[in-house]
């Protein structure tokens, strides 16, 4: 099968997406997968991808159309801790910034993991964590829609640190 | 590597080391180079108040937490910890502070070792203010690296504002890690506050710096002086900003120790060992020492198995061991300065 030939992918929510070989394969779960099975019997079939959301899923591959030329590469080689990044190529910058919903964002994140995007992986966790970075403990809460669970002598113990870690306060 | 040697120390051949004897060698004939340590951001974990704090930093709330961390649920444990190691300490701090699952997560085993193998690193980075800057993931790092980033030989300390690991010689010496402070950029580029305002600034620490242990309690900002001649576009105006010692270097550093595994996956922590045969031998007027500068030798830190090799082809370490009565002159080096006793008294090894 040539790369550039058209591959369909079913996503949890019966959403069919269309997609290049080439890109479907950036995705290693489905790459290895596309190697064992049989061509003939499965061409033209759609291909599950059951645990990710059709919207999720719309993206990743728009995500891996465009990366598509790339080179399958590793973060992390085992022993070797994955370096973090500290800013994103323009592309992907855009990539992300137009995503704008939390709720997909983490689920992009967690459909690269499942469907084994290294590369992807690495950028949705960068973005998260960007998005993280420099909130306060309230701001946080509400950006992760987190309810507060603390009991006041936990509350009061947060205190004591903070009295410790933050004397500007 | 071969071991560095002055050429009046070095033995005719490589002492046949036999296993068994190495921790006991390495007891006898190293020690614990204080004076080193001092010099530089120094953090007692016994005098300062803040102790109980910091132990109970790295424990979670005693109870059984729901998955409560919103959006984040849904990711697996190991991306999350993935995000939270990217980010920076003080972020990780207010996360942590959200909910007692987020407590429970932060305090993996992994971060609570982090916590305690850098703690003087952890609470430079705190009370410097400088833990915006720096993840967990950074911290990790530095700990597993021995190297100096310099010169490539162990190193036991850290430049905080460059963020490089270096070896003492290097943090005193190399251009790469100088520092100056604000005001004597000021004067010598005669430039205006606005202007070292964009330079990357380090608030020091109240304490005692450099070999002499000079005082230094104000707080004062100091500046990379190579970062300063990249950003003023030309080398510094005064040799004084970049020759000779300069207390900067000191206040910018503090110790960190290497931390690896054994065999049996067990943390090592090895904050760096001297030789003790170097150092009695730099005492004895029968021993010429022409070929090298004696700071440069009482200030070299070697990791236990560096120290080993550095044993095998160093004479005078050789004889000490071989001759206990020399040992005893230094039975106070022993109980003052002996890594294990030390750490013992720093609550590291329980």
């Amino acid at each position: 099968m040539a790369d550039n030939s058209m591959v369909t992918l079913m996503a949890a929510d019966h959403i069919e997406i269309q997609a290049t070989l080439q890109a479907v394969k950036q995705c290693a779960t489905l790459g290895t997968m596309l190697e064992v099975l049989d061509e003939q019997q499965t061409l033209g079939l759609p291909i599950p991808v059951l645990e990710v959301s059709g919207e999720a899923l719309k993206k990743v591959i728009e995500w891996c159309e465009y990366h598509r030329e790339d080179m399958v590469v590793e973060t992390e080689q085992p022993g070797v801790a994955a370096q973090i990044l500290t800013s994103l190529p323009q592309w992907d910058t855009e990539f992300f910034a137009n995503i704008g919903d939390k709720d997909l964002l983490i689920k992009i994140c967690n459909a690269s993991n499942f469907l084994e995007i290294p590369l992807l992986l690495q950028y949705s966790i960068f973005v998260i964590a960007q998005a993280l970075r420099g909130k306060s403990t309230e701001e946080m809460r509400a950006f992760l829609n987190i309810e507060n669970d603390l009991t006041p002598e936990e509350e009061q113990k947060i205190r004591e640190d903070n009295a410790w870690a933050m004397p500007q306060n | 590597m071969d071991p560095v040697l002055p050429r009046e120390y070095l033995s005719d051949h490589e002492y046949p080391l036999d296993p068994r004897q190495a921790d006991h060698i390495v007891e006898a004939v190293s020690y614990y180079n204080t004076s080193l340590r001092e010099s530089v951001i120094w953090l007692s974990r016994t005098e300062e108040k803040t102790v109980a704090i910091w132990a109970s930093m790295a424990r979670p709330f005693p109870r059984h937490t729901e998955k409560t961390l919103g959006y984040l649920d849904t990711l697996p444990l190991e991306i999350l910890l993935k995000i939270l190691e990217s980010i920076d300490l003080r972020s990780l701090f207010e996360f942590r502070n959200t909910t007692a699952r987020a407590r429970q997560v932060v305090d993996s085993e992994k971060y609570r070792r982090a916590f305690e193998d850098g703690y003087i690193l952890f609470g430079a980075l705190v009370k410097m203010e400088w833990w915006t800057k720096v993840s967990l993931y950074d911290i990790y790092k530095a700990l597993r690296t021995s190297a100096c980033e310099i010169c490539g030989e162990y190193g036991g300390f850290m430049s905080i504002l460059l963020w490089k690991r270096c070896c003492y010689m290097c943090l005193r010496t190399a251009p790469e890690l100088r520092m100056q402070s604000v005001t004597n950029v000021r004067k010598y580029y005669g430039v205006g506050k606005s202007q070292t305002n964009q330079l990357t600034q380090l608030q020091s620490l109240p304490g005692f710096y450099g070999m002499s242990n000079a005082s230094q309690q104000p707080r004062i900002s100091v500046v990379s002086v190579n970062e300063t001649a990249m950003f003023f576009g030309r080398p510094p105006p005064e040799p004084k900003m970049w020759e000779g010692p300069s207390k900067c270097n000191f206040i910018a550093s503090c110790p960190l120790p290497f931390v690896h595994y054994d065999a049996s996956s067990q943390p090592v922590i090895e904050l760096g060992v001297s030789c003790l045969g170097c150092y009695w031998a730099m005492s004895q007027k029968d021993i010429p020492t022409l070929s090298f500068k004696k700071d440069e030798l009482c200030e070299k830190i070697y990791t236990r198995d560096g120290f080993l090799r550095h044993f095998q082809w160093c004479k005078p370490a050789q004889r000490m061991w071989k001759t206990p009565e020399l040992l005893r002159p230094f039975a106070s080096i022993f109980i003052r300065d002996r890594g294990t006793d030390l750490l013992e008294d720093e609550g590291i090894l329980q």
